[in-house]
């Protein structure tokens, strides 16, 4: 698969995905991700691939229903990919969508770069409390409702959600300081509740 | 079912339909008359229509690629993009201007759906065999043609028109992203 850049955001229906979609949902997705790149005004290149679970979903690991790739030194466009599931709506894949945007969102505002968050290296966390994870958990399905009512997030609303995610890795990296409980949040997948962010983001 | 005739009284009473049934080849007869015996078999054991003929004429309606793609050129080369013109300049994004190509192919299906017809016919008649595009298999053949035709048709239009090809979904796996829908639950 090509993944190459050219100043174009494109959508492709890759995989099986184009015969599985019927054109009203081609449409939809790609309004959806039009929508999202509008809400969160990235100037970056952001190529969408809609692929059945096969190929692309090797590549994103056996459970992912979505993944998003940074631009490299190769190529500087976004890749997201969302996976065609029988058992998903078309809704869940917008939601699925609207995940991975907040990625390439949170990379083109430079918070996020490989494993870095605010310069800071989060590879030893687990998935689920990496601070990129914790943000677009939270803030997916609002973000979908952008789409779903067809608004636009006010300034304040997207300033809103980068504050509570800087709360919460405050808050994560208080708790995690402790290098006993840092070894925890390496090995321990259900940690939230151990550093009290349940509360804060229902995790 | 009556009973089934005899060759000579089938011939008899073909030339007597159609006095041009004299001029078929006593092979071209044969053939038929074969299928006449195989549909009048068909009927009485199963009550269904004649299934062999059936077979023909969806033959029939197998038109080459090469062949499809002159029709819908020619087709289009007929139409009148009056309407479609004056339009064009007034719709603000290429995805308006190709779904108003969308629009025009559409309502020239019974255009294309005559002239695959006619070509049908055309072959039928040469073996004289005569259509019948009540049956649903037949007609869904029909359509299915009509379908590719505009199918081709679009990608010429947009040439011709110079149109970017910004909200072509159908049969294209890639696409420019834009806002074109809203949702819908």
């Amino acid at each position: 698969m090509d993944f190459s850049d050219n100043n174009v955001n494109e959508i492709f229906f890759v995989d099986g995905a184009e015969t599985a979609l019927n054109r009203d949902q081609k449409e939809t997705l790609s309004s959806a991700a039009a929508h999202f790149i509008e809400c969160f005004d990235i100037d970056d290149e952001v190529d969408v691939y809609i692929s059945k679970k096969s190929v692309l979903h090797k590549l994103g690991g056996a459970n992912a229903l979505a993944w998003h790739v940074a631009p490299q030194y190769n190529r500087e466009n976004h890749i997201v990919c969302v996976f065609v599931d029988p058992n998903e709506t078309l809704k869940s894949m917008i939601i699925s969508l609207a995940h991975e945007m907040i990625h390439a969102w949170q990379v083109n505002r430079g918070d996020m770069e490989g494993t870095n968050w605010k310069k800071q290296d989060y590879s030893h966390f687990t998935y689920q409390l990496q601070p990129w994870e914790i943000e677009a958990w939270y803030n997916m399905k609002q973000v979908a409702r952008y789409y779903f009512e067809d608004r636009l997030p006010k300034a304040s609303e997207l300033s809103e959600m980068t504050a509570r995610t800087d709360i919460a890795v405050k808050e994560l990296n208080t708790k995690a300081g402790n290098l006993q409980l840092k070894n925890k949040v390496m090995k321990v997948a259900k940690v939230a509740g151990l550093v009290g962010l349940g509360a804060l983001f229902g995790i | 079912m009556s009973k089934e005739l005899t060759f000579e009284q089938w011939l008899d009473s073909e030339k007597k339909r159609d006095p041009a049934f004299g001029s078929h080849s006593n092979g071209y007869r044969k053939i038929l008359y074969e299928l006449y015996v195989e549909a009048n078999t068909l009927i009485e054991k199963k009550g269904n229509a004649p299934e062999a003929l059936v077979k023909l004429r969806l033959e029939l309606v197998n038109i080459s690629i090469i062949e499809l793609a002159k029709l819908t050129k020619a087709t289009l080369n007929a139409a009148d993009l009056k309407d479609l013109m004056d339009v064009l300049p007034i719709l603000e994004s290429q995805a308006f201007k190709g779904k108003a190509v969308n629009e025009f192919l559409g309502n020239l299906s019974a255009e294309f759906k005559n002239a695959i017809v006619e070509r049908v016919n055309a072959s039928a008649s040469e073996q004289k065999i005569k259509m019948d595009y009540s049956d649903s298999r037949i007609n869904a053949k029909v359509d299915d043609l009509v379908a590719t035709c505009i199918e081709m048709g679009r990608p010429i239009l947009l040439t011709k028109l110079e149109i970017k090809d910004a909200g072509n979904f159908d049969g294209v796996n890639k696409s420019k992203i834009g806002k074109t829908k809203r949702w819908k639950d």
